[in-house]
């Protein structure tokens, strides 16, 4: 019972899969009843991570694990499904003969990132990232109404496709290092070998997959292009469950060997500190809102990244905690990207005018998820930061702190950018933003989220130092 | 004492107030503003109850509430209120609801104004009442941020510039308060961030000077320090009345408070090094505010220019790290925090109602509208440091203290009183006395009911110069608890 239980996640990735399958199935309305299989497999998927959470359980000779750590990361997955698939609503800006498989395609993504949340061997680790992406893949150029859709899809695949063919590298010589594509047992083996350049080598090649997900500085080139040529629910997914899996991978294999001071520490500093400022600094021209979410995700990346550099359980615990109200502010952000761009085109700032006024709601949840990016309290992105900035104050990183808190200072100027255009400037005809009842429950959960785990986000950090403390 | 905790009260109720105001429909203007009114009401009724119960003979600090918050990364729901924490406290309470009382001709999406505005002022308690450091930060940019919207979409001149450039302002303050914050609590090594723990802790000589600047120039941006004060006469010439009101007289205080509570107390040695230094950046924020305060003609932009003056004695009166001078800083932050809300409550109904705030086009306003230049020309002479109001004391203590400690500045700073009695006089004969300049509509005076969110200013004005012990009495155990601690 208690196997049953531990990988109920799994059994609804299948449930829902065969509805999601039942529903292409039909002859007519194909989409709707896609769309009502998601949703409900996505209602279900949540409910079933948010049981199996405190489980423990290892299959398939080892080498997927289910404990505390992979159960949190697959909550986050789905609930940044559910999210997605509620966005895409009728799948405005999806190509037409699309818009049914952007539920199915969405849902393979997610098994992908769940797979690699519970991998615990580096096969099928990589399996899991590659069924993630490939889905991805698919998914981004089945763009319409936006002329450079395609170049999106072509940027993304190829860049991806070179990623993953650097983590294979790196993994052929990780595994030749050490003779075992198991965790575990690579943990065991890895501080015997410490000193090995060849060791940093095959590491730094094997992580840049995770960190092309994260979009982290030099990996973030297809990020703007991919933010803003894929419709609305994919780059909701690929910025919200995408990235809590990109951060959870980068703890977990962080965790594996004590790295700090190493050549690889320094770099991955030098990758965040870049990373924050140039995300801010771009972000601070752009004009379309998604454009500006991937830049200000670039920004993000490296935050995350600071605190990944102190290389111990605090600063793994705060990325990880940083990683899952990053998935709610930008489920905050895109939920209003999606319902302002309700016909499927990229909103511009321009779009947001006079919001406040269109639907006050969609503007506060607008101001939230803003202030919550740029860190602000009462919002939640204040105390991740602090989180983030702490770890990494602690091993001594006073600098990357500094400029971390100056970045923060100038990515104000953008997020107020936004926010004047919602508060302050008229629009020109004001058009009230549709909201469906559901569209309010999110926006009102969302905002109440960000806010109360901004002020008391104990038990959430708690799961996130328990999850890291479960790490081999 | 009983157990019900005053200071989580005194945050909760604007809190409340928050809330009464969102969930109240704003087809209701009417019912938001006395929603407005009585959460002013309330936090100022809890004050005075804590003003009651505080015991001025009593050590360390009061009404000490300690819950844990974050046990694994040291945070703590830790308040706690000395006589200066409780001065500032009051000055809040009156300016608030004063504030709210001001604001009550406001048409104009009147529900997100009160929001903000009690967000803000949830901000500012919450930083004068709390012992850890990491909560204090909290409050602290809670404080900082509705700001941007309330000049933004509610300011006049040029509203946008002045909003952006003085959130930016106060957040590059931040910027380097949080990194110092975060290095002081990695120096203790305690895992705490419980300032009266890190207050304990000794560090190193050189920790102390290279982090000290850090915070005096971070806490010091919002305190109006030169040459970072540019945002502050922008910023209050922008803003709507209540908030140029909270802005100049209680948000500016959160900087001058932020480096007495955490700089000079947790680095006394850094204090010491630099004191010349930050005495010498204060007397040329009073010396500069004056002289162009002199050349203004916009009353808003005297003010403002008053006000990096007057802060400048703030800062000069920490500088001196003595028992005068400090007690002298935090009375001039309750008197100017007083008296500018005052200036800005004169000059938003004269701007209301003529649309002009220039000196030049103005001209014997004392004639059409008694009343309400009476308000302005109280406040100017207050600015002046009259004696019989409460900022004569303020300036006396913190001159005798730079007297005793910097003699040369001090000569510099009793020069700079008499260019402030200047613009001040300046200000009154040609805006408010004479014959009018240009012909103005004919305007009621200012009406009893507007009136009194003034009067309530100027009577506080009054009743700390004519009895100023009401507040020396206790702040000043708590100043010699601090200079006890300076080296």
């Amino acid at each position: 019972m208690s196997r049953l239980l531990a990988l109920l996640p799994e059994v609804a990735l299948v449930l829902t899969g065969l509805l999601i399958f039942a529903a292409l199935m039909r002859e007519r309305h194909r989409e709707v009843w896609a769309r009502r299989a998601a949703q409900f497999g996505g209602v279900l998927l949540v409910a079933a991570c948010a049981l199996s959470l405190n489980q423990g359980l290892e299959i398939f000779w080892s080498t997927y694990r289910v404990d505390g750590f992979s159960q949190l990361v697959k909550l986050a997955v789905a609930l940044g499904y559910l999210e997605s698939v509620y966005l895409v609503r009728d799948g405005a800006g999806q190509r037409d003969d699309a818009r049914a498989e952007v539920f199915f395609f969405l849902l393979t993504s997610a098994s992908g990132l769940m797979v690699m949340a519970s991998a615990v061997e580096l096969l099928a680790l990589y399996l899991g990232l590659e069924i993630a992406s490939f889905s991805l893949f698919v998914l981004v150029p089945l763009r319409t109404g936006f002329a450079l859709g395609k170049e999106a899809g072509l940027k993304f695949l190829v860049v991806g496709l070179a990623a993953s063919a650097v983590t294979l590298f790196g993994l052929s010589i990780l595994v030749g290092l050490t003779g075992t594509t198991r965790l575990a047992e690579m943990a065991a083996i890895l501080p015997t070998i410490a000193g090995e350049p060849a060791l940093l080598f095959a590491l730094a090649l094997f992580l840049s997959g995770f960190l092309f997900k994260l979009a982290l500085f030099p990996f973030h080139f297809w990020a703007p292009d991919v933010y803003e040529g894929a419709s609305h629910g994919v780059a909701a997914f690929v910025a919200t469950a995408s990235k809590v899996a990109a951060v959870a991978l980068l703890v977990r294999l962080l965790a594996l060997t004590e790295l700090s001071g190493s050549l690889l520490a320094g770099a991955l500093a030098v990758s965040a500190a870049v990373s924050m400022t140039l995300g801010n600094l771009v972000a601070i021209v752009q004009r379309d809102l998604k454009r500006m979410l991937a830049y200000s995700a670039v920004a993000q990346a490296g935050y995350i990244a600071v605190g990944l550099v102190a290389f111990n359980a605090d600063g793994f615990a705060a990325a990880l905690f940083y990683g899952l109200l990053y998935l709610l502010m930008n489920a905050a952000a895109f939920l209003v990207v999606a319902r302002v761009g309700a016909d499927g085109t990229n909103p511009s700032l321009e779009d947001l005018r006079g919001l406040h006024r269109r639907s006050p709601l969609l503007a506060a949840t607008l101001l939230l998820a803003v202030f919550a990016l740029a860190g602000v309290p009462p919002t939640a992105g204040f105390i991740g930061k602090w989180f983030l900035f702490r770890a990494a104050m602690m091993e001594g990183y006073w600098w990357l702190v500094l400029l971390g808190a100056v970045n923060a200072t100038v990515s104000i100027y953008y997020y107020l950018v936004v926010v004047k255009h919602a508060y302050l400037l008229p629009a020109e005809e004001e058009q009230p933003v549709h909201l469906t009842l559901g569209d309010k429950a999110l926006a009102y959960g969302l905002c109440a989220a960000i806010v109360v785990l901004g002020v008391w986000p104990t038990p959430v950090y708690d799961l996130a130092v328990q999850a890291v403390s479960n790490l081999p | 004492m009983t157990g019900v905790p005053l200071l989580t009260l005194l945050v909760l109720c604007p809190t409340v107030g928050l809330a009464a105001i969102l969930a109240i429909p704003g087809r209701y203007p009417k019912a938001i503003k006395v929603a407005a009114a009585l959460t002013g009401l309330a936090t100022l009724i809890v004050t005075t109850l804590i003003y009651l119960r505080f015991d001025p003979t009593a050590k360390g600090y009061q009404f000490v509430e300690q819950v844990p918050w974050i046990p694994g990364v040291g945070i703590e729901w830790h308040n706690g209120i000395d006589g200066i924490s409780l001065a500032l406290l009051a000055l809040t309470s009156i300016v608030f609801f004063t504030g709210v009382l001001t604001m009550w001709e406001l048409e104009d999406r009147v529900k997100e104004f009160f929001a903000f505005m009690t967000l803000l002022v949830i901000g500012v308690f919450g930083v004068f009442l709390s012992l850890d450091l990491f909560f204090f930060l909290f409050w602290y940019e809670v404080a900082v941020l509705p700001m941007y919207l309330l000049i933004a979409v509610w300011g006049s001149t040029r509203k946008e510039y002045g909003a952006m450039k003085l959130t930016l302002y106060l957040l590059a303050g931040t910027a380097l308060v949080v990194p110092a914050a975060l290095a002081i609590y990695w120096a203790a090594g305690l895992n705490t961030f419980d300032m009266v723990r890190l207050a304990s802790v000794t560090y190193s000589h050189s920790f102390q000077v290279v982090v000290y600047p850090f915070l005096f120039v971070g806490f010091g941006i919002l305190a109006g320090m030169w040459p970072l004060h540019t945002w502050s006469p922008v910023g209050h010439v922008a803003a709507p009345t209540a908030v140029s009101m909270l802005h100049a007289g209680v948000l500016m205080k959160l900087g001058a408070y932020g480096i007495l509570r955490v700089a000079m107390m947790t680095l006394p040695e850094g204090a010491h090094t630099w004191a010349y230094a930050t005495a010498a950046f204060a007397t040329v924020n009073i010396v500069y505010g004056a002289f162009v305060a002199l050349s203004q003609t916009d009353l808003k932009f005297i003010i403002g220019f008053s006000s990096v003056s007057h802060m400048g004695i703030v800062l000069l009166g920490l500088s001196t790290l003595s028992v005068d001078g400090i007690n002298g800083a935090v009375f001039q932050m309750f008197s100017h925090g007083v008296m500018t809300a005052l200036f800005f409550a004169a000059v938003g109904y004269i701007y209301d109602r003529l649309h002009t705030r220039d000196i030049t086009r103005l001209g014997g306003l004392s004639r059409h509208l008694p009343v309400a230049s009476a308000f302005f020309i109280v406040a100017a002479l207050t600015g002046a440091g009259v004696p019989g109001f409460a900022s004569f004391w303020a300036e006396l203590l913190v001159f005798l203290g730079t007297l005793k400690t910097y003699p040369i500045l001090a000569v510099l700073v009793v020069g700079a009183l008499v260019i402030t009695m200047a613009y001040s006089m300046r200000a009154i004969v040609v805006g408010f006395f004479g014959e009018p300049r240009e012909a103005h509509p004919h305007v009621a005076d200012i009406s009893f009911f507007l009136s009194v969110p003034r009067l309530i200013l100027v009577a506080v004005l009054l009743v700390f110069g004519f009895y100023p012990r009401l507040l020396l009495d206790i702040v000043d155990p708590a100043t010699r608890a601090l200079v006890a601690v300076l080296p």
